[in-house]
């Protein structure tokens, strides 16, 4: 694939001969440094002991460099062995951040970014970079979305701030290049990931950078000799169930009908009881069925190197995982390269490389239902077959087994560079890069799995492919001169998005033989269509920087983003923002803190991003098609809005960071504010219009927090360490203002409103269960009263504190004031406006999904050639609404459908008993088991233990007679303990749009890992 | 120099910023933007196409609760089974109508409007255009408007009445109600239009067509008392001499494929585009969401009925007959109406069509439009005439007018016939709560039904109609949440 060039270049005579050892902090050597003259002439590489042998002129001074470690210079010695110790690069403070369009100095960054080096993003070997991502930074959520192989992740940088549905998640930038696919990027690629926070920091990257930036860069090599490097890793995961639900079995089933049909009124229940029928004998545990121990493979190898012109990077990597349902499976295959020349001393070129396939086998809805299959319903016939569908139930295993179901996702990224140095200080780089992401889905449902009589086969076939292209050009200007540090930069980016989409919606195929849209009868008009529609952005950005000897820093940059989608009046939008720092550690003032406090840096910004999810054509009067049996219609579907414009958001930060003791205590605090306004938002239109919503710049929304970053060494001797990261973070979302849009209800169940965050619950509040009939009884101003009873369970009286009640009583009725009144076992709903009839007006919020706090706790310890980590990862506060619990619980559709046998036992079944639900009645008039209600909201916090890992790294002594230059095994368990008090699959819940958070919906389970692994470097 | 470098520096940023906006510039390709849409008649016709698209979608609604709880379970012909969130049929039964139900949305039928509006409104800007085609499109908008403001008339009563599209946002109203009187104005107005500009050569059954223009002419100047103009709109129908009544033998087609010499306007079905007609089976015998009540039921277990009437069979799901005393409160699954469905069972994935007009609802109608007339024997005659077309079909023996003449009020009885023999023929059609609220009977007749029927098989608290705001529906919550200026009536 990579044709590879090593330049070495051999010592010259009669010189000094210099000898050595280069070796880590913990003395063990290291192996394939570089070692140069400071004229770069000469030079060698350490071998697998980490010794070196070069002859050189006398007096010479030698540089040592390698990967990951600080170069250092050492005067060359005729005599003896020089023992060189090289530290590594991420505990200086001279470390190198990303920025956009660019690098800094750690050191000099004003604003708020984050960033995890490589080793930190391997800790927990992570198959995809949101799960290397997970709680690992202050502010940054992530929140897979279910179990299912490659189903992705939710992920928001300082909450929600947009109320479009899919444009709240950050920006991903790689290698400088947007992709909108990062499932496919493999986290063993990655060198450096930067998470830009702060409005000051994203800013550069204006309109798309609301909701922060990403920047993700893969590995490069530097232009210096280096030996090539391979790296090979392969891992085996075990997966299983990680929590089964309750379910009722067979006889449950039959008791919960006669339960419920009881409080129906039906006398006999002969006919219920009657299960004689052969299809209805039946008594499995499905989640036993349905589930299997399943196996994961990950392979992994890159090789690296390079000489003083040429540096390549190159990987591969396999990873094939079955999902813990049956028949369901995510596979990748990705590959990278990465290839920097120098041409001249002033002209260097490079590329970027990637290409990967995924194909996925999801597990479809149907098949997630089984916890509301009784029991007893046949799931194999006789002869082998699969059962159809009964009763409206899906047989969840010939779902698994035949809905032939699959994505299949390529995904190129090229990217090409060419940087120019005019003169020292000054540099020019332009670059183009392309992407073309295709992504085929196809499903085919054989006759087995329709719900219709006479049962219908239907298939889709769909190909979607989005091509894009970027043309960036920076001229960038350094300078230092007597301790100020001046940089500019300025620029323009050309985008241009094209997105095109063939689909085919088929029924009716007379046989299952040709699982594929062929030979069908009919077509569903509505899902067979094409689409092409683009967009583009144009850009002029520019930033300066400015510091005084690293204590007064500053920091401004300017982008004016052009975007297609609005009006012609409203297209440009500027995003400027300006940050300072001071670094009070360097002043004389504070001396007397010398040597605990060995850095500390006060910063603060301001910036204002922007955001332009809306549609493509958001401002136009659009048309789309509809269908109405054989006839072909055409009508309005978007208003045309000429005012269309930006969603604008300002941000402000404050933050500190402090280092204590060289490194062994660091503390990051920021505090942020951050308010949206002309928030782009599908405003609803009143419906006499005929539209139900239109692209509106609306109102605004407020999040502001606190994220602390503590990380510590605790113990730090010559065999053992240990090291703690804490972060933690907490948002507080509102909608601030809604000036011109009006209340929303989404799903009939999350409120968008004034003074609402995003994802509040909103519905009936549920206060108890009465226990008698005559426990709906309350005074006139709204206590209730206590009914008491003789020894024979006859009412006798009402008290009120103990005392006799003789007043007027009232009592809770549904729906209206002549509405059924409240019997003993239904619920007693709070009565918000205190008119005894529980209505529309009694709605409040019951919940909010957003958690209190959010963070993530690791400790590293390492003992000699052992490493254990544990990782945690929490979120306090979050209100989950559990439908799947509604949706078999709800008793309301009929005993077909089995209710959690835990609810049952908690429900009211006899006056007087204190229960947690209402009666299991499945006739109640006065909407027991409503949706809207504080029944199924649950508190969803939880503390999880993400990972814990045990690395043995074999000593070199070992590796070292087998030509490898390390060796590591490592095992580890994944969600293995997870502490909450929720009563669903998972309380991490990712799916969803925008509003709808914390829902969990019959998702695909989680599962719990084994993982073992070895590393290898040669 | 240094200003020439400016200038040269000035004129490449312009030039670099003009290419900017030139590159911003793209046109769409698969969206259709109103620019270069409306450039011939094909186009207003598939903007009328999307008006029944809406059509269907307000009948289909909810899985076919929204046909159910408008026309139907709010009649004393049927009773509401289910009391989901999406199908609360028991309580619009039990006339526990809220704002909460799903099924007081009128989405679909704003929906509507708006294309009917648009088409209205670009129909002129259409310059190759001949004449017919014109009038034939302006005739059909008009008498979709007139229909579907007919529909929002009989469902909310009094509601906005828009007539002009929205074409941008800054064009976007918040109206409040207008007065039943002043939607019923403007129905008169659109059908008035539609009949002016008639196209007796459109005869697609699935689309208004000319026969069905005069159908709907007939019954909103019904519902306006205009019983002169009610005959003469059944007349034009007659005269355009294609529509007769069926041989019983040929019932279900009517329903079910809407192929017969009966049927004027229906709504089309294709499980492909449209899913399942969720009106038949929610219909349907099998676990149905409404039965058929036992007082209806009860006249045809009487003679002549029991053993004459041949749509008794065809009707309803006699297996259940006599349904048992706790019928109400228990739903054992069956007791529906088979009519729709071919056979008594009505499949997921049905894709029958749907009647809105057939012949014989006008037949009664025009004879319903006689005995109003004026209180003399000759249209009285004419009526029971016209009553018996439709009796006779059905196997019955005919009326003869001495049977009504003996009676203290000629005209009510004669009404009282023709209103039991629209009951018993369009059962399930959407016409009995109509009818009673036409002829001003709705009150007595419900609450009896409510204080006989429900008092006696069930512990419902049904609630009585006292009021006039209770005919028709409350406004859907979320509505009045969007515009502020709709008002509900009453105690809704």
């Amino acid at each position: 694939m990579l044709i590879l060039l090593l330049l070495v270049v051999n010592g010259i005579a009669q010189n000094i001969q210099v000898q050595g050892i280069v070796t880590d902090d913990n003395e063990q050597p290291l192996i394939g440094v570089n070692i140069q003259t400071r004229e770069g002439s000469l030079g060698t590489v350490s071998d697998i002991d980490g010794k070196f042998s070069l002859s050189v002129p006398q007096n010479s001074k030698l540089i040592f460099s390698y990967v990951g470690f600080l170069s250092k210079e050492v005067n060359a010695v005729n005599s003896g062995v020089l023992n060189v110790s090289l530290t590594p690069i991420n505990q200086e403070l001279d470390e190198v951040v990303v920025v956009g369009y660019g690098s800094m100095k750690k050191r000099d960054i004003t604003g708020a970014i984050s960033s995890l080096n490589s080793e930190m993003i391997q800790q927990n070997a992570p198959i995809d970079i949101a799960s290397a991502l997970q709680g690992r930074i202050a502010g940054f959520e992530v929140m897979s979305n279910s179990g299912e192989p490659g189903s992705g992740s939710r992920m928001r940088i300082r909450g929600t701030s947009t109320l479009t549905q899919d444009g709240a998640s950050p920006l991903f930038i790689v290698d400088g290049i947007e992709v909108s696919d990062i499932e496919a990027i493999n986290p063993n690629d990655i060198s450096s990931i930067e998470v830009l926070k702060d409005a000051a920091s994203a800013a550069i990257y204006g309109s798309r950078s609301a909701n922060g930036v990403v920047l993700i860069t893969t590995h490069s090599i530097k232009n210096e000799m280096q030996k090539p490097e391979i790296n090979v890793s392969y891992s085996y995961k075990l997966s299983q169930l990680a929590h089964k639900m309750p379910q009722m079995n067979r006889l449950d089933g039959l008791n919960y009908i006669q339960i419920r049909e009881y409080f129906m009124g039906v006398e006999d229940y002969s006919i219920v009881q009657d299960s004689l029928a052969p299809n209805r004998l039946y008594d499995y545990d499905y989640q036993d069925i349905l589930f299997r121990t399943a196996p994961t493979h990950n392979i992994y190898a890159s090789v690296s190197g390079g000489n003083t012109k040429l540096s390549y990077f190159s990987s591969l990597s396999l990873y094939d995982n079955e999902g813990i349902m049956l028949n369901t499976f995510n596979k990748r295959i990705a590959a990278r390269s990465n290839v920097d020349y120098q041409m001249t001393d002033k002209l260097k070129i490079g590329s970027r490389i990637s290409f990967s396939n995924r194909k996925i086998k999801p597990s479809s809805y149907a098949a997630r239902t089984y916890l509301k299959r009784p029991a007893d319903y046949q799931m194999v016939e006789a002869d082998g077959s699969y059962s159809s569908v009964m009763n409206n139930r899906h047989n969840p295993l010939a779902v698994l087994m035949l809905s032939d179901e699959k994505k299949d996702n390529y995904d190129i990224n090229y990217n090409n560079y060419l940087e120019y140095k005019f003169i020292e200080g000054l540099t020019f780089r332009s670059s183009i890069s392309a992407n073309a992401f295709l992504n085929e889905y196809h499903a085919f449902y054989p006759a087995v799995l329709s719900r219709l009589t006479p049962q219908v086969r239907t298939s889709v076939d769909q190909k979607h492919m989005t091509t894009s292209w970027t043309f960036d050009n920076v001229l960038t200007y350094q300078k230092i001169i007597n301790g100020h540090s001046i940089s500019v930069m300025g620029g323009i980016a050309l985008q241009s998005v094209n997105y095109r989409q063939v689909s085919l919606s088929v029924l009716g195929q007379p046989v299952d033989a040709a699982p594929i849209s062929i030979g069908y009868s009919e077509v569903n008009q509505n899902g067979t269509r094409a689409t092409d529609t683009s967009y583009r952005l144009a850009s002029y950005f520019s930033r300066l920087s400015y510091s005084y000897q690293g204590k007064y820093l500053f920091n401004t940059n300017i982008r004016a983003d052009g975007s297609s989608r609005f009006g012609q009046d409203n297209r440009w939008g500027n995003f400027p923002s300006v940050s300072v720092g001071w670094r009070f550690s360097d002043e004389s003032f504070m001396d007397w803190t010398y040597p605990s406090l060995t850095d500390g840096k006060l910063r603060i910004s301001y910036g204002r991003t922007g955001n332009q999810t809306a549609g493509n054509f958001a401002s136009r009067s659009l048309y789309t098609s509809v269908y109405y049996g054989d006839y072909t219609g055409l009508q309005p579907s978007q208003l045309a809005n000429d005012n269309l414009g930006w969603e604008k958001t300002r941000q402000y930060n404050a933050g500190i960071d402090l280092n204590f003791f060289k490194g062994r205590l660091m503390l990051t605090f920021d505090y942020y504010d951050k308010e949206t306004s002309d928030v782009l938002y599908a405003a609803r239109l009143p419906q006499t219009t005929g539209f139900s919503s239109s692209y509106k710049n609306i109102g605004s929304i407020r999040n502001n927090g606190f994220e602390v970053s503590i990380n510590t060494e605790n113990i730090k001797t010559k065999h053992f360490t240990w090291n703690t990261q804490l972060n933690l973070a907490k948002n507080k979302n509102v909608i601030s203002s809604l000036a011109g849009g009006e209340q929303m209800l989404i799903d009939d169940l999350y409120i968008v409103d004034e003074g609402y965050a995003i994802g509040t619950i909103y519905g009936y509040k549920k206060l108890a269960i009465f226990s008698y009939d005559e426990s709906n009884a309350f005074t006139p101003d709204g206590k209730q009263l206590t009914p008491v009873f003789d020894e024979r369970e006859r009412f006798v009286k009402h008290t009120l504190d103990g005392q006799d009640y003789n007043g007027e009583i009232k009592q809770l009725r549904y729906n209206s004031a002549t509405g059924d009144v409240f019997k003993g076992g239904d619920v007693m709903w709070h009565d918000k406006n205190g008119d005894f009839v529980i209505d529309v007006n009694d709605k409040q919020k019951i919940g909010n999904a957003q958690p209190f706090l959010v963070g993530g706790f690791t400790n590293n310890f390492f003992y000699k050639q052992f490493a254990l980590s544990m990782f945690f990862n929490f979120s306090i506060g979050g209100d989950i609404f559990n439908q799947t619990e509604y949706d078999r619980s709800n008793h309301i559709w009929s005993g077909i459908t089995k209710a959690n046998p835990l609810n049952v036992y908690q429900s009211w079944l006899a006056p007087g008993d204190i229960a947690k639900y209402p009666k299991p009645d499945g006739s109640s008039v006065v909407q027991n088991t409503r949706r809207e209600s504080s029944m199924w909201v649950e508190d969803g916090s939880y503390i999880k233990l993400k990972n814990i890992r045990l690395r043995y790294r074999f000593p070199r002594s070992i590796t070292s007679k087998m030509k490898i230059e390390r060796l590591e095994v490592f095992v580890q368990l994944k969600d293995f303990f997870v502490w909450t008090n929720y009563t669903g699959q998972d309380p991490e819940l990712g799916e969803g749009n925008v509003f709808v958070l914390g829902y969990d919906n019959n998702s695909y389970p989680r599962s719990k890992d084994m993982e073992f692994g070895i590393n290898m470097k040669f | 120099m240094k200003i020439i470098k400016y200038i040269i520096f000035g004129s490449i940023l312009l030039s670099v910023t003009s290419c900017f906006e030139e590159f911003l510039n793209i046109a769409p390709v698969s969206d259709i933007t109103s620019e270069n849409f409306w450039d011939s008649e094909e186009s207003v016709r598939a903007e009328l196409n999307s008006v029944y698209t809406h059509i269907q979608s307000a009948y289909n609604g909810n899985s076919g609760a929204n046909f159910l709880s408008w026309f139907e379970a709010r009649s004393d012909n049927f009773c509401g089974t289910v009391k989901s969130n999406e199908a609360p049929l028991l309580n619009v039964s039990l006339n526990n109508l809220n704002s909460d139900m799903p099924t007081t949305n009128w989405n679909n039928w704003y929906s509507a409007i708006k294309c009917c509006n648009y088409a209205i409104h670009f129909l002129p800007t259409i310059n190759n255009i001949s004449q017919s085609s014109y009038k034939s499109l302006f005739s059909e908008a008009h008498g979709l408007r007139a229909f579907i403001y007919f529909s929002l008339l009989k469902i909310w009563g009094s509601v906005p009445v828009i007539t002009e599209p929205t074409l941008d946002v800054a064009g976007v109203e918040y109206p409040t109600r207008d007065s039943r009187e002043m939607v019923l104005e403007q129905i008169m107005k659109d059908i008035e239009i539609a009949v002016e500009n008639i196209d007796i050569t459109n005869t697609d059954v699935f689309l208004l067509n000319a026969g069905s223009i005069y159908a709907l002419a007939a019954h909103i100047y019904m519902w306006a008392d205009d019983y002169e103009k009610a005959i003469e709109m059944a007349e034009s129908l007659d005269a355009l001499k294609k529509y007769s009544l069926v041989n019983i033998s040929e019932f279900h087609k009517i329903f079910s494929q809407s192929s017969t010499a009966e049927n004027i306007w229906s709504l089309q079905w294709s499980y492909a585009n449209n899913r399942t007609n969720y009106i038949v089976t929610g219909f349907g015998a099998i676990s149905s969401n409404v039965i058929v009540s036992n007082p209806m039921r009860q006249i045809w277990l009487n003679e002549p009925y029991f053993s004459n009437d041949k749509r008794r069979v065809l009707s309803v799901d006699i297996t259940r007959d006599p349904l048992p005393s706790n019928h109400l409160s228990v739903v054992a699954g069956r007791g529906g109406c088979i009519k729709f469905a071919d056979g008594e069972f009505a499949a997921e994935g049905n894709e029958s069509t749907w009647v809105i007009f057939r012949y014989a609802d006008i037949v009664l109608l025009h004879a319903e439009a006689y005995n109003r007339l004026s209180d003399d024997a000759q249209n009285q005659r004419e009526a029971v005439r016209l009553m018996n077309l439709v009796r006779v079909r059905a196997g019955l023996a005919a009326y003869d007018y001495n049977d009504f003449s003996i009676q203290p009020d000629v005209q009510r009885a004669i009404l009282d016939a023709i209103l039991l023999e629209r009951r018993l023929e369009l059962l399930g059609e959407g016409h009995r709560y109509f009818d009673l609220v036409r002829n001003d009977l709705l009150e007595e007749t419900m609450n009896e039904y409510f204080d006989t029927y429900y008092k006696t098989y069930s512990s419902f608290e049904y609630r009585k109609f006292t009021e006039k705001y209770m005919l028709n529906f409350p406004i859907y919550n979320s509505n009045i949440l969007e515009n502020k200026n709709l008002v509900q009536e009453g105690n809704y």
